[in-house]
């Protein structure tokens, strides 16, 4: 790149036919997994017990199978392990396997009373970092709809475990009633589909000879790469500048010389894994909030509300938009509804994007593509699966450490997107389906406002490789993600800007 | 108590026969029983006094929605006092028939048309072999009628999942497509109290209770 750059600029103009270089165009089809009704369609009435009913129905099969596998002729010390249909079923000194939820119990969980202390005291305390209790009063536990066993034993330290993971444990009763565990098994990757099968299998549908058309889709596609970034945080003034219209000069190919260039002209599409806006400012308690006479004013009320970071996010990625299709998910700080799943940004927020986004009620994705967090869809054939960050921050806090690409891969051996969730992630009550549960094993999997950058590839007992990716946060490390969709390799394309210090 | 234990699928789950063959396969109309009808306006007084007996073991659920204080103002205008829940789940179920009637038109037609032939004596010999694998009889449960108690232990069987907040037919499908093989007496014995008109029979018993008392107590 040095060589090339050095020669390109600071010469006189030349008579050199250059020609322009394209954009490689994206083949991108999304699933609309995680949309939920709108308006009266969505209800509210149902209670949470219902989306863990439904997590045990769907993932139990699937490990209880694993466990008969390992476990079916097992003999230990001369006894033979039996399985047993309930947790309650469990009898005492009986070596036995049975599957259920994991619970936590964590006496620093948050906690209601917390809110209503909010109420009766001046502060409440500060969120914590972690869950975990110093001195060991957390207990974990097997449940299902007979009731509840608590769990003890070495697999529990040394396997990752959080409220909401289906799990079949092995082991026998103690006196005290609790289940000592001498091994577990978890559901594991599940099946993961070949590169180009939805979309070969949709053409199929479409069209009886569809094998010319085949050939055109896969010929074309060669060569192209995905930028991911997350975590811009634009709040609007000062120190954003600089570092984000580098990044927009970069994508928009007017940076560099000629062989970056051509690099970024490989980019199909971007994708921003949330937290574009940086977080407002915190609501007044409610004591104020009632002092305050509501004055007339026109327009908007500028102490409650800013528009400067939307403003200028708008302006970015109206930018960017005419040359590259951006996919938007919304993160935690972002204008979106606060529980998950997460609904797509509406487009009225963006009024110069919004020319590029699909109309209201089309099917077909527009060019400017605002989804749903979690999100899933199949791009360049490839099954890509992401989150703004929320479920992976949550399950950092149950366990000890900091390692991300091992909770990323615990997600994904669990089978569920969002474990934590109903008990300390907000989320929508899921009455006919747990949405977050993986049922097809994504190619890649990214999660976005990581502290910093991690990748890795996992294998699965089928044959399953996934590439993990944990993307950092733009304001902070200032750093672009490259992923290659012909070999889904990883590269880092980093900003920074000269700090004379 | 735990709920009572399935037995094995070959028992609970009886079987259908169909073909010219088979003697038992009557297609005939169903009868509106005439003992189920008598003891309808029975089952109110009576219901009555086992809501005491129930009340005492149901309990109040832990997280108590915010949602029917605040529809509460809204609603007290209407002439008919319906408490929010059971608005909500009878617009469940209304948007359930319109969804269902426009989706899965040939495949919810299936189900329940199967389920309609369905003959009386069946529904008796499914309840029959119910009440033999207790010890003792039920109790508190004199007044009500076959199909009342069917549904009752239908929406007590936890293994598809907690009644409250769903329909009972929305339930029993969705038991049904996650393969947890509910048995289809409990189905004809929906679509006939449907087919009675019979709107007390969508949700469950103790959703009814926990609704009136969340709304009751003020």
């Amino acid at each position: 790149m040095e060589d090339d750059d050095a020669d390109a600029f600071l010469r006189p103009p030349s008579d050199e036919k250059y020609s322009v270089i394209e954009r490689t165009p994206s083949s991108y089809n999304p699933l609309h997994s995680f949309d939920l009704a709108k308006g009266d369609q969505k209800h509210y009435q149902q209670q949470y017990g219902d989306m863990y009913f439904l997590r045990l129905a769907k993932l139990k099969p699937a490990v209880e199978e694993l466990a008969e596998e390992a476990w079916g002729d097992l003999e230990i010390a001369g006894e033979s392990v039996r399985r047993v249909d309930r947790v309650l079923d469990v009898r005492q000194g009986e070596l036995c396997w049975v599957a259920g939820t994991v619970y936590m119990d964590m006496p620093l969980k948050p906690n209601i009373l917390d809110d209503i202390s909010k109420d009766h005291w001046i502060a409440a305390p500060p969120p914590r970092e972690k869950y975990i209790s110093p001195s060991g009063q957390d207990q974990t536990m097997l449940e299902d709809e007979s009731g509840r066993l608590r769990l003890i034993g070495t697999p529990l330290q040394m396997n990752m475990l959080v409220t909401g993971c289906i799990i079949a444990a092995m082991g026998t009763e103690n006196a005290n009633g609790d289940f000592e565990i001498i091994d577990m098994k978890v559901p594991d990757l599940p099946r993961q589909p070949q590169r180009w099968e939805r979309d070969e299998g949709s053409v199929a549908l479409a069209n009886g000879d569809g094998k010319s058309k085949l050939k055109e889709h896969k010929e074309r596609r060669e060569g192209s790469k995905v930028a991911l970034v997350s975590g811009l945080c634009i709040n609007g003034d000062e120190g954003d500048t600089l570092t984000l219209d580098l990044l927009m000069e970069y994508l928009t190919g007017e940076a560099c010389g000629q062989a970056t260039q051509q690099d970024v002209g490989k980019i199909s599409r971007l994708i921003i894994a949330g937290n574009s806006i940086a977080e407002g400012n915190p609501l007044h308690p409610r004591a104020e909030l009632l002092d305050k006479k509501p004055s007339k004013k026109y327009g908007y009320d500028s102490a409650a509300y800013n528009p400067a970071p939307t403003i200028r996010f708008d302006d970015f990625m109206a930018t960017l938009l005419p040359s590259i299709p951006i996919t938007l998910l919304p993160g935690e700080g972002d204008p979106a509804n606060v529980s998950l799943p997460q609904q797509p940004m509406h487009p009225a927020l963006f009024p110069r994007s919004r020319n590029y986004a699909s109309e209201p009620g089309s099917a077909e994705p527009g060019w400017l593509d605002s989804v749903t967090n979690p999100w899933e869809a199949d791009i360049d054939g490839w099954r890509i699966m992401g989150n703004g960050g929320q479920p992976l921050d949550d399950v950092f806090k149950y366990v000890e450490g900091n390692e991300r690409l091992d909770m990323m891969e615990n997600l994904l051996r669990w089978r569920c997107g969002a474990p934590t969730a109903p008990d300390t992630l907000w989320c929508y009550p899921f009455q006919d389906k747990d949405q977050f549960v993986i049922e097809e094993c994504p190619h890649v999997y990214f999660v976005g406002s990581q502290p910093a950058f991690e990748t890795a590839v996992i294998e699965g007992p089928t044959g399953q490789t996934v590439r993990l990716i944990a993307v950092p946060k733009f304001k902070e490390t200032g750093e672009l993600v490259l992923l290659d969709m012909d070999t889904l390799e990883v590269e880092i394309v980093k900003f920074e800007v000269f700090n004379d210090k | 108590m735990p709920p009572t234990r399935r037995k094995t699928s070959t028992r609970a789950q009886s079987t259908l026969a169909f073909g010219p063959n088979s003697s038992s396969n009557k297609v005939t109309k169903p009868l509106a029983p005439p003992s189920s009808t008598k003891k309808s306006p029975k089952t109110k007084p009576t219901s009555k006094k086992s809501d005491a007996a129930l009340l005492d073991e149901t309990s109040v659920p832990s997280t108590p929605s915010p949602a029917p204080e605040e529809e509460k103002p809204s609603l007290a205008e209407k002439t008919v006092p319906e408490s929010p829940r059971t608005l909500a789940i009878r617009n469940q179920t209304t948007s359930l028939q319109e969804k269902s009637s426009k989706r899965e038109e040939i495949k919810a037609d299936g189900v329940e048309e199967l389920a309609r032939k369905i003959p009386e004596t069946q529904i008796r010999k499914y309840w029959k072999n119910k009440e033999d694998e207790r010890i003792a009889p039920r109790v508190h449960q004199g007044g009500l009628s076959i199909n009342e108690k069917i549904l009752r232990h239908f929406d007590l069987s936890s293994q598809y999942g907690p009644c409250i907040g769903i329909p009972r037919l929305r339930r029993w499908k969705r038991a049904e497509g996650l393969g947890l093989k509910p048995p289809i007496e409990v189905l004809a014995v929906l679509v006939r109290e449907e087919g009675k008109g019979n709107k007390g029979a969508e949700k469950a018993f103790m959703d009814g209770l926990l609704a009136s008392r969340l709304s009751g107590g003020d």
